[in-house]
């Protein structure tokens, strides 16, 4: 069986403790999920969106309709559908692998609480991070093949911003649930519900749809509309960034507080 | 705690644990001595799983202190010290969209070792069979489960090993298999091995050292030959003539058409013998009795109940 105590730790991969740096605890997270096809799950919902946004652009297209704005106008209203639920499917099966599996009480004799539930945080913020940063490729695509005007950069960054911060929202809370209830039930129902209110929220008058998360994807848009008669016409406004500062301020809170209380909770 | 700490592997002193008004483990001493396997004793609700949660910091003690291998265990040192412990806490972890292997090799990363572990302890758990190594964990019986929660417990060869309750839920051949190998791990690695059950009989059989907990209190603590010897024994004794032996010897007591009398030396039983014989009385069986294992169990536990 070789030679007893063996302990051949890695220093590259580990720290002082023994814990896993950074990356590998990111790329064992990664392998926990194997098999669990949460990138097709994340690559499905887009591509459910992606072809909603070109069903608008391509197959009904305005004559000498030009403005990409139609497609940042559209494009959070899908994701006020789609991402919420998204960020807590991610989110709830990244935490449900240890629940189901009962594997905190292994894991937390060989890894910090702590450093289990930042490792889990920014793993689930990371994969969102790809989703947004691949919607917003998609986007740019998709403006020049419905010979729409290119998206300025600028806007991209803002749309980016915008989206993933409202994600990152979505998917701290649903940690937060998963690992402090430990029920996968309680992340799904926020996501249903997330999704189902953040779309009809924007119905309701400005002072209500802050209230709901997931609307901060529309409220954090720099374009509107204006119908007069026939003509629709879409119009650039400020970035509206105290409801980002607002929304990173209630991730933090969200976040740092389920931290503290995963950190506390006795198994 | 720490004057002989090179042959203890885990001690506690005074360790409690309050849940509101509620004690489940309350001024607890534990001793065990390196290189045995210690068995953890007590009836369902006793404070067992808890005190081991205690020992690996999963649950915070209210009050009391705990050493293991040597070391004072605080929430500063505890994962460096808990990296010599392999655990298995009440029922084994495990990954059951992954196969064997893939759950070993997160273990394995995470404790920083050599892939080669991995092979070995699937050896020594027996569950290197290429057919179980291609199926999902989800597919294992709970043996299997039982058999790779012990082999992730084993990984690295740590000098001690905590198993909450390792053969529950199995079928008797289960349970005789891992009884098997928890007594081969001293002799194999030189582990220590704690482990707990509610079962008499388990822990009779595999351990060599027991703590008896009961009510959050250790009420026995010591060798298994000890705890034998802490029984009482006595003579019981067959005769033609049980009235008129009785009367013979003062102090025998009938007990369902036996004598039971005080348990002698040889040459004191010989005396005993002659004695009847020269009366007339015939002695029909005589025989040296002990308190069972279970009776001695219950009278320190105060139960009346079987466990």
């Amino acid at each position: 069986m070789g030679e007893r105590h063996a302990r051949t730790t890695k220093a590259a991969t580990q720290g002082v403790s023994g814990e896993l740096g950074l990356l590998p605890a990111l790329g064992l997270e990664t392998r926990k999920l194997r098999h669990k096809h949460l990138l097709l799950v994340a690559i499905g919902m887009l591509a459910m969106q992606l072809l909603w946004l070109a069903y608008v652009v391509l197959v009904h297209p305005s004559d000498g309709f030009t403005d990409y704005r139609i497609l940042l106008f559209q494009i959070p209203l899908l994701n006020a559908v789609f991402l919420p639920l998204l960020s807590c499917v991610v989110s709830s099966t990244e935490c449900d692998v240890e629940t189901r599996g009962n594997m905190f009480k292994s894991l937390l004799t060989m890894q910090r609480a702590g450093a289990l539930f930042w490792i889990k945080w920014l793993f689930s913020a990371g994969l969102m991070a790809a989703v947004v940063t691949l919607q917003t490729v998609v986007l740019t695509i998709l403006a020049g093949a419905g010979g729409l005007d290119a998206i300025p950069a600028g806007e991209l960054v803002v749309y980016w911003v915008s989206t993933f911060a409202v994600c990152v929202f979505c998917t701290s809370l649903a940690q937060a649930l998963s690992l402090l209830t430990r029920s996968q039930f309680a992340p799904m129902v926020v996501g249903v519900a997330l999704s189902f209110f953040g779309l009809f929220s924007m119905y309701f008058p400005e002072s209500v749809t802050r209230l709901v998360p997931s609307a901060y994807f529309a409220l954090l848009s720099t374009v509107e509309v204006s119908v007069q008669g026939k003509t629709v016409m879409y119009l650039s406004h400020p970035w509206p960034w105290g409801y980002l500062v607002a929304l990173l301020a209630a991730t933090a809170a969200v976040s740092v507080l389920a931290a503290h209380a995963f950190k506390r909770k006795e198994l | 705690m720490a004057s002989n700490a090179s042959e203890i592997a885990v001690a506690t002193r005074c360790l409690t644990k309050s849940y509101g008004d509620e004690t489940v483990v309350s001024n607890l001493d534990m001793t065990v001595p390196r290189g045995v396997v210690y068995g953890f004793l007590g009836p369902n609700g006793a404070g067992k799983s808890t005190t081991m949660k205690m020992l690996l910091g999963l649950v915070h003690p209210t009050d009391g202190q705990a050493s293991v291998l040597g070391v004072p265990m605080t929430p500063e040192n505890r994962l460096t010290v808990l990296r010599s412990v392999g655990t298995l806490i009440e029922s084994p972890g495990c990954y059951p969209h992954l196969t064997a292997r893939e759950n070993l090799e997160i273990t394995r990363e995470l404790r920083g070792l050599p892939v080669s572990e991995i092979d070995d302890v699937l050896h020594v758990v027996r569950l290197d069979d290429p057919s179980v190594q291609r199926k999902k964990v989800g597919h294992f019986s709970l043996g299997m489960k039982q058999r790779l929660g012990i082999a992730a417990a084993l990984m690295g060869k740590p000098p001690l090993l905590l198993l909450d309750e390792p053969t529950n839920g199995l079928d008797p051949s289960g349970i005789h298999e891992i009884r098997a190998l928890i007594k081969r791990l001293p002799q194999m690695f030189g582990t220590t091995v704690v482990v707990s059950s509610h079962l008499l009989s388990e822990i009779d059989q595999m351990a060599d050292h027991v703590g008896i907990i009961n009510k959050g209190r250790m009420v026995w603590q010591g060798s298994m030959a000890s705890l034998h010897a802490h029984g009482k024994h006595w003579f019981a004794l067959r005769t033609t003539d049980n009235a008129l032996a009785a009367q013979a010897l003062g102090g025998a007591v009938t007990d369902d058409g036996e004598l039971r009398i005080k348990a002698v030396d040889d040459a004191a039983a010989g005396q005993i013998t002659l004695g009847l014989a020269r009366q007339g009385i015939g002695i029909v069986r005589l025989e040296s009795r002990e308190e069972s294992l279970e009776d001695i169990f219950l009278h320190l536990t105060g139960m009346e109940a079987t466990l």
